[in-house]
């Protein structure tokens, strides 16, 4: 039965991490610990891997859209990666409670600047030629309008890579979490872009985190890893769907209410 | 390239869906295959990232936008290196 439940969660992790931009670990590792009484690092482990799943179902099928700024994903790829190999290092020094404490405090810190910017859109006229240094074109599903941005603030988009790397193998969840709001609230980055974007960064940020959590026996049983990844796969594919057929601007709330929940979650719940 | 990595994760979604319906229904000799297989998915799951990162570094190489290219090297060097001192270790 815990196999079952552990697909459906993952269907529904799935179809939020599509739709979000995120892993969807933030949905899969409180269902795991607290409603299927999984141990909270094998919880983890199990997440980690099935944000491996998400990130590849939707950086694949982000290809055929070219809505990824695939440039952009590598360089932070590679920062994100760096902190996500940090994280593993730490883990033998940070209390589970802390850890809990700072991914609480941060995805409400963020839900929050998310809610503050509701309207903004990050889109110029698609005749632009000059996107700057990483910047570039998508084609828009509110407007079905060709159009370009431009990436600001690099060092913040730098900085919240690291700290996603971190988190990602510290709380057991993808990172996108902050790279996808930091991108679009602080970086001009539109919002399909960046949740497109981040999906392809959190596939290589996940894997010294699973590496990590194998090495420490963490996986002891690849069943519900299975699980989950399959459920994930379905889901994925839902939220892929849905994608553009949703308001950029019920994107965001969905997305400020769900790290609102979030933060709840590890600040008081836990 | 993202044609074979597209039919590698339907591979991969097949391993799994296998391996978990052995490991849930059949029991005997042929559970260790099912953990196998299992493995063996979960591997074909993580090493698709990884294909992609290489398929980008080679189309880097071809524009010759030599800093993307490196970066992504640089990439593939971490994971390697992590993976293994982990695992390893």
């Amino acid at each position: 039965m815990i196999v079952l439940f552990t697909f459906l969660a993952g269907i529904g992790a799935g179809a939020f991490g599509a739709l979000l931009g995120l892993g969807g670990g933030i949905f899969l590792v409180p269902f795991l610990n607290i409603v299927l009484d999984v141990p909270l690092e094998q919880a983890m482990a199990v997440s980690l891997v099935t944000v491996i799943a998400t990130s590849n179902f939707v950086s694949l099928a982000s290809a055929g859209q070219k809505s990824a700024n695939v440039r952009l994903a590598m360089l932070l790829q590679l920062i994100a990666a760096v902190g996500a190999i940090a994280g593993t290092y730490m883990l033998d020094y940070i209390s589970p409670r802390t850890r809990e404490q700072i991914f609480g405090g941060t995805a409400l810190l963020v839900a929050a600047v998310i809610l503050s910017r509701l309207n903004q859109r990050n889109v110029l006229p698609g005749h632009v030629d000059d996107v700057g240094f990483l910047g570039g074109w998508f084609q828009d599903h509110d407007t079905g309008e060709l159009v370009a941005y431009r990436l600001k603030r690099v060092p913040v988009a730098a900085g919240v890579a690291a700290g996603a790397g971190v988190i990602s193998t510290l709380a057991g969840v993808g990172g996108g979490v902050l790279v996808v709001p930091a991108l679009n609230s602080w970086c001009g980055v539109p919002m399909r872009v960046a949740a497109a974007t981040s999906a392809v960064i959190l596939g290589v940020t996940a894997i010294p985190g699973v590496a990590d959590n194998v090495a420490r026996g963490h996986l002891p049983s690849p069943v519900l890893a299975a699980a989950g990844v399959l459920g994930v796969l379905v889901g994925s594919r839902a939220g892929f769907w849905i994608g553009p057929r949703v308001k950029v601007r019920s994107l965001k709330i969905l997305l400020a209410l769900v790290l609102s929940v979030v933060a709840a979650e590890y600040l008081f719940f836990k | 390239m993202k044609r074979a990595l597209r039919l590698a994760l339907m591979a991969t979604s097949a391993t799994l869906a296998m391996g978990l319906a052995l490991s849930l229904f059949v029991s005997g000799p042929a559970a260790p295959v099912a953990q196998s297989m299992l493995w063996l998915g979960l591997g074909m799951l993580v090493a698709i990232p990884i294909l992609n990162v290489i398929d980008v570094v080679i189309i880097e190489c071809r524009l010759k936008e030599w800093p993307f290219a490196a970066a992504g090297v640089a990439v593939l060097v971490l994971l390697a290196y992590t993976v293994a001192e982990k695992l390893i270790k």
